[in-house]
């Protein structure tokens, strides 16, 4: 092939598919500039205000990227309905953490300018994974997401277990890429192509090339999620990481991860979906029992959300296992609530941290409603809804994997579902019952939140209760973006 | 039996290494003396005897700074020969390229990597 027929071939991307990831992307290198160049005083305000503004800006990006579907950059970028929505949660998500990240930083002595271009970067990472088939534009931006949360985990000054928590997540994640890459070259041996897509429709003999293949993608993947037995890393991460930064990793690091498994499912063909439903179905079991049997004799609260955040992976994989419609609608409904209320409930730490007394132990909730009537409120709605009861959205999403569960006539799996959620009742009630029907051990004064946190919050468990008692609101988008995918 | 060549040819490649190796073992003079098992130090006096104390942080950045540089090189030769089909995109896309890498000697030059002054400051 001559050169100019070579660039013959060269097309320009369709940007306005582009246009929510280009505004963080160019937010990402202002504030970098900002951060280098300015100095430290006006960076305090300057940084977090910019930061807002160009995600605000990308959320209204949305307005003319969901109006344009399809594929541009040669195919590697997708852009359709599931992509459209779980960005826009996304950035919702981040824009309501970053509320929290100033003031807790300064209170911890710990401010660092670098944060927030790593913030945004780390939010177009998981832009990108939302949004594309190509294995190799899926690596990339797994990277992207995981190196942001390795630097993010870390940046807490003089403190030990945060470094070592972000050493044990680097550790971990760097294994899980290592398995995903290989099992991404099986599966490019398989069918000669890096789109999954065209791998997993093609007709080829090797078949086994391709289970192999998706097992250790799968593998790779269920690492990053923290499903077991990958799950070491996730409770050290979590509780060593700034508090606001484990609220980022519960919502909207567990939200991306997902989005690769969730652009598999429709895709699972007859030859293979047992092979897809035993791995799946066998790691979430364990997920759930686990997850759920470990929280119950944490001590420690950011420990507890987290194993609380590996049980609740456990539910969602149990979802992704059914490879049907109502499976994907579960998962992504299931995804975008849990993002909000793991989100909420490591942010209500987020603010009781702020007290220098307080020490991230479970005792220390008792008797929270005489201190922290507001908060203490919040985080009851925030416990309800992971435990799933019927007025909060943990409820829907539950019932909608159960759901899905009966229809495929996975019972086994079913059952251990309703096991592990009664067995966590035990960790979930007693903190309700530790803030609103126990005396308090001791004095714990809450410094009142600022405006823009008390917003974040009320936004937070309003959407945690509002999204189930009217879960139509989300419901459309959920069925025609699921329907999209299965209509391929 | 295909490729039985390769067999007979890893075969023949062992046998060499070990002749090789044992022929120096054998018949080699041996003088033996305590300066032999420090590590080289490209002929500059040695300063550390055993290597394994940590190194300056300097060195690693240097390290990745050099990489920044090589990678851009190494896109930029083929950038160069096509060039002039390209045109205006091909000048845009590697302008963005450039500017990214540019960045990142910004983010080095300011955080102080390339000062190494501070070393003789601890001192």
């Amino acid at each position: 092939m001559s050169i100019e027929a070579l660039i013959g071939t060269v097309e320009l991307p369709d940007l306005s598919m582009f246009l929510p990831e280009l505004s963080v992307l160019i937010t990402a290198f202002l504030l970098f500039s900002v951060e280098l160049f300015v100095s430290d005083r006006v960076k305090r305000n300057l940084l977090p205000s910019i930061t807002a503004i160009g995600l605000i800006i990308s959320l209204i990006a949305f307005i003319f990227s969901g109006q344009n579907y399809g594929d541009t950059f040669y195919g590697n970028f997708t852009n359709d309905g599931l992509a459209t929505l779980v960005k826009a949660v996304e950035v919702i998500t981040t824009l309501l953490i970053l509320a929290f990240v100033q003031r807790y930083y300064i209170n911890k002595a710990s401010f660092y300018g670098e944060f927030y271009y790593i913030l945004a970067f780390t939010l177009l990472g998981a832009m990108l994974l939302a949004s594309s088939y190509n294995l190799i534009v899926i690596y990339v931006s797994l990277e992207l997401i995981s190196i942001g949360f390795y630097i993010l985990t870390a940046l807490l000054r003089g403190s030990f277990i945060s470094k070592e928590g972000a050493f044990k997540y680097l550790m971990l994640g760097g294994i899980s890429i290592a398995l995903a890459s290989y099992g991404a070259v099986f599966m490019y041996t398989y069918a000669g192509s890096l789109d999954l897509r065209e791998i997993l429709t093609y007709k080829g003999e090797d078949i086994h090339y391709l289970v192999l293949g998706l097992i250790l993608f799968l593998i790779g993947m269920a690492v990053k999620i923290g499903a077991v037995p990958f799950h070491f890393w996730l409770p050290d991460a979590y509780q060593g990481a700034p508090t606001p930064i484990t609220a980022l990793m519960a919502s909207v690091g567990k939200l991306a991860f997902f989005i690769p498994l969730l652009r598999v499912m429709p895709l699972v063909e007859e030859r293979f979906a047992i092979a897809w439903t035993l791995t799946v179905g066998v790691i979430a079991a364990f997920t759930m029992l686990y997850g759920n049997l470990v929280a119950l004799v944490q001590r420690d609260i950011k420990r507890l959300l987290a194993y609380s955040s590996i049980a609740n992976s456990g539910y969602i994989l149990a979802a992704v296992a059914v490879s049907e419609e109502i499976g994907v609608k579960a998962v992504v409904y299931f995804l975008i609530v849990y993002a909000f209320m793991s989100a909420g409930s490591f942010l209500v730490v987020a603010l009781l941290e702020r007290n220098p007394e307080w020490e991230n132990r479970i005792r220390e909730f008792s008797g929270l409603r005489f201190n922290a009537p507001y908060l203490a409120f919040a985080f009851m709605v925030y416990m309800f809804a992971l435990l799933g009861l019927p007025p909060t959205v943990g409820f829907v999403g539950k019932a909608l994997v159960f759901m899905s569960l009966s229809l495929e006539r996975l019972w086994w799996l079913a059952l251990i579902m309703i096991v592990s959620t009664g067995i966590s009742t035990g960790y979930y009630v007693r903190l309700v019952v530790l803030m609103y029907m126990k005396e308090r051990e001791k004095e714990v004064t809450v410094p009142p939140s600022g405006r823009f946190e008390t917003l974040s919050l009320i936004i937070l468990t309003l959407a945690t209760v509002a999204l189930g008692v009217f879960p139509a609101v989300v419901w459309g988008l959920i069925s025609s973006s699921a329907d999209a995918l299965f209509m391929r | 039996m295909e490729y039985i060549g390769f067999l007979i040819f890893f075969g023949i490649m062992v046998v060499i290494a070990l002749v090789m190796v044992s022929l120096n073992y054998l018949l080699g003079p041996k003088n033996p003396e305590e300066w032999k098992d420090y590590p080289y130090e490209c002929g500059v006096p040695l300063y550390d005897e055993n290597a394994q104390t940590t190194f300056h942080q300097g060195y690693y950045l240097l390290g990745l700074l050099l990489l920044l540089f090589d990678i851009e090189a190494a896109f930029l030769f083929p950038w160069t020969v096509v060039y002039r089909y390209l045109g205006v995109f091909g000048f845009i896309e590697m302008f963005l390229f450039v500017l990214i890498l540019t960045y990142g000697l910004l983010y080095a030059w300011k955080k102080g990597a390339l000062n190494w002054q501070f070393e003789m400051e601890e001192e």
